[in-house]
């Protein structure tokens, strides 16, 4: 049974994203346009109502495998056809408990809708412009 | 041949064959002699001509842009190790064959905007995107350009951004694009 309710996300909030290190250019460990993807639909982030970054960092072990980044809920929402979604997980099999998960819709296409061609490239341009500074940084020690 | 020509292709090897193909044709240095020293003769009255050592320095803009460039080729390859050691669903292994495709439209693009006198568009960031595709990305000044060249197919998306300007679309990445340059350098 779930108890966690799904909540509204205030546009003053921030989310917590995860990035491998491994997608980082070793001789940089620089944000790049390429970190922001999708993964089963949309972009997977930690709500800082209910996780620390550091906490999200570890979430699923080998923290040291992940850099953070803060991205803030209003910055993304006023990115054209960008939304966030607070979608807590709890009691789902192969699935950690995570009250703060939150997922950012809106980078890929729609299969009903002709996609725009260029689209996600100027979604990940803005994403970028906005969030390019880490807040746990790649190789930073874990706590 | 001037000193200049010379130190200009001992500098840039590939980009001159590129070019012309035949860049290498040194004329007689009879006609043109450069650091040229008259013939001297060892204590065995063996003859031999001695060359005054060429300075590598000095390069162009256009040379040292190239070399940037090529630079940043060689340190994008670290794409073909990434591994998919983080569960995500959705990950597709960078294959050289994407990179290739990437690192040549980048080449052919710097080739065109050189011999269009077009100096400065700058060297993109080359880098991993999703589902295996690859990312150049210019971010200079005022403006941005991003174009993924995705694991399959030759066709790319691009946006690019600076004041006023906004462009966006698909095309097929075996071109050289000529707009892009333009649309960059202007």
């Amino acid at each position: 049974m779930n108890v966690w309710p799904v909540e509204e996300i205030s546009v003053e909030d921030s989310l917590f994203y995860r990035v491998p290190v491994s997608w980082l250019r070793p001789s940089s460990l620089k944000v790049t346009t390429g970190i922001f993807r999708e993964n089963k639909g949309s972009i997977s982030t930690d709500w800082d109502k209910y996780s620390t970054a550091a906490e999200t960092r570890a979430r699923q072990g080998g923290p040291e495998r992940f850099a953070i980044l803060r991205m803030g809920v209003g910055q993304v929402r006023e990115i054209d056809g960008m939304s966030v979604l607070h979608e807590p997980v709890q009691n789902l099999e192969g699935q950690i408990d995570n009250r703060a998960h939150s997922s950012i819709y809106g980078l890929e296409s729609s299969v009903n809708v002709i996609p725009e061609l260029g689209r996600k490239e100027k979604i990940r341009t803005e994403l970028y412009k906005r969030f390019n500074v880490w807040e746990i940084p790649p190789n930073a020690p874990v706590k | 041949m001037s000193n200049s020509r010379l130190e200009q292709l001992l500098g840039s090897s590939k980009r001159e064959r590129l070019f012309s193909g035949n860049s290498y044709a040194v004329r007689s240095l009879k006609d043109e002699p450069m650091n040229f020293v008259r013939p001297e003769y060892d204590k065995l009255n063996r003859s031999f001509a001695r060359f005054a050592p060429v300075k590598r320095q000095h390069l162009s803009s256009s040379d040292l842009e190239w070399s940037a460039m090529e630079e940043e080729i060689k340190s994008a390859s670290f794409v073909l190790n990434i591994e998919n050691d983080c569960n995500d669903d959705d990950f597709v292994p960078y294959s050289d064959q994407t990179l290739f495709r990437a690192t040549g439209f980048l080449r052919r693009l710097m080739i065109h905007a050189h011999t269009s006198g077009l100096v400065g568009i700058g060297v993109p960031q080359i880098g991993p995107a999703d589902h295996g595709s690859i990312d150049l990305f210019w971010e200079k000044c005022d403006r941005t350009l991003l174009i993924n060249f995705p694991a399959e197919g030759n066709l790319s998306n691009f946006y690019g951004k600076k004041p006023k300007s906004e462009i966006s679309g698909r095309f097929d990445s075996s071109d050289a694009r000529a707009e892009l340059v333009f649309w960059l350098a202007d």
